[in-house]
């Protein structure tokens, strides 16, 4: 069931909307404690600047839905399709500030923090699935 | 929640006093604040998170590269932390063992 979806051009002063769209219907919507609401947020940031840096031109656009059953929540983060998230190095972990680098970090980082990533590309759109196992508070 | 920047210092050290939410959008603010201050000359610098409500990946990455401008001058960059939720992106990523990371001002700026 689709709770709410956010369409926006791709630039970065509107990554902060989606971290609080999607953290309020999570709070509002499921049990979810402090901590698992904060890597939602991180995860969906992480999404959005994944998106936003896949995409190009004035026009560019992404999207962000919620989507909800009783037992869990995804948010699907969906671009155009002019890049391919699958090339991000999948290695998490660095030993010395030499071997980081920022852009490699967030599909790494977004697999840590929810319970299932999933990527799809169809139709000329990407997009990540992220998806928390979470108990609705009422579901109808 | 918006950015805010202070810079303070003390006990001869500069400190760096970060507020609300360093993402893809405020990141850009926090790195020239750090320009600047290195270009000042202002090699040590400690950047207290203790206000900071959120930090992704864009945020580690300033962050990273205000360590290694400082320490090419054989200066350092520590940061003030206490709080969980800001832990954590720093412990995910390994960088806890790049910062020098304190749980309070007085620590950090005590330090050599």
């Amino acid at each position: 069931m689709q709770l709410a979806r956010l369409d926006m051009p791709a630039t970065p002063e509107f990554v902060s909307l989606a971290r609080l769209v999607v953290s309020s219907i999570a709070d509002h919507r499921y049990e979810i404690t402090e901590g698992r609401l904060d890597d939602l947020k991180l995860a969906v940031s992480e999404a959005c600047v994944l998106a936003i840096e896949a995409e190009t031109g004035p026009q560019a656009s992404f999207s962000v839905t919620c989507e909800g059953t009783s037992e869990d929540l995804s948010v699907v983060v969906a671009h155009t399709d002019n890049a391919e998230p699958e090339g991000v190095a999948d290695k998490i972990g660095v030993s010395s500030f030499e071997e980081f680098r920022p852009a490699s970090l967030g599909l790494p980082l977004i697999h840590s923090l929810v319970d299932e990533v999933g990527l799809e590309s169809e139709r000329g759109l990407s997009s990540l699935r992220m998806t928390l196992r979470c108990r609705a508070l009422e579901f109808s | 929640m918006d950015l805010g920047l202070e810079v303070i210092e003390k006990n001869g050290v500069t400190v760096l006093i970060v507020r609300g939410e360093v993402d893809v959008y405020t990141a850009p603010r926090l790195r020239e604040r750090i320009v600047e201050l290195a270009g000042e000359g202002h090699y040590r610098i400690v950047v207290d998170l203790e206000g900071v409500d959120f930090l992704d990946s864009t945020g580690l990455g300033v962050l990273v590269g205000g360590l290694k401008r400082l320490r090419s001058h054989d200066g350092d960059l520590q940061l003030v932390c206490t709080q969980h939720r800001i832990l954590k992106v720093f412990e995910i990523t390994g960088l806890t063992k790049v910062f020098s990371i304190f749980d309070s001002l007085d620590a950090a700026v005590s330090s050599e």
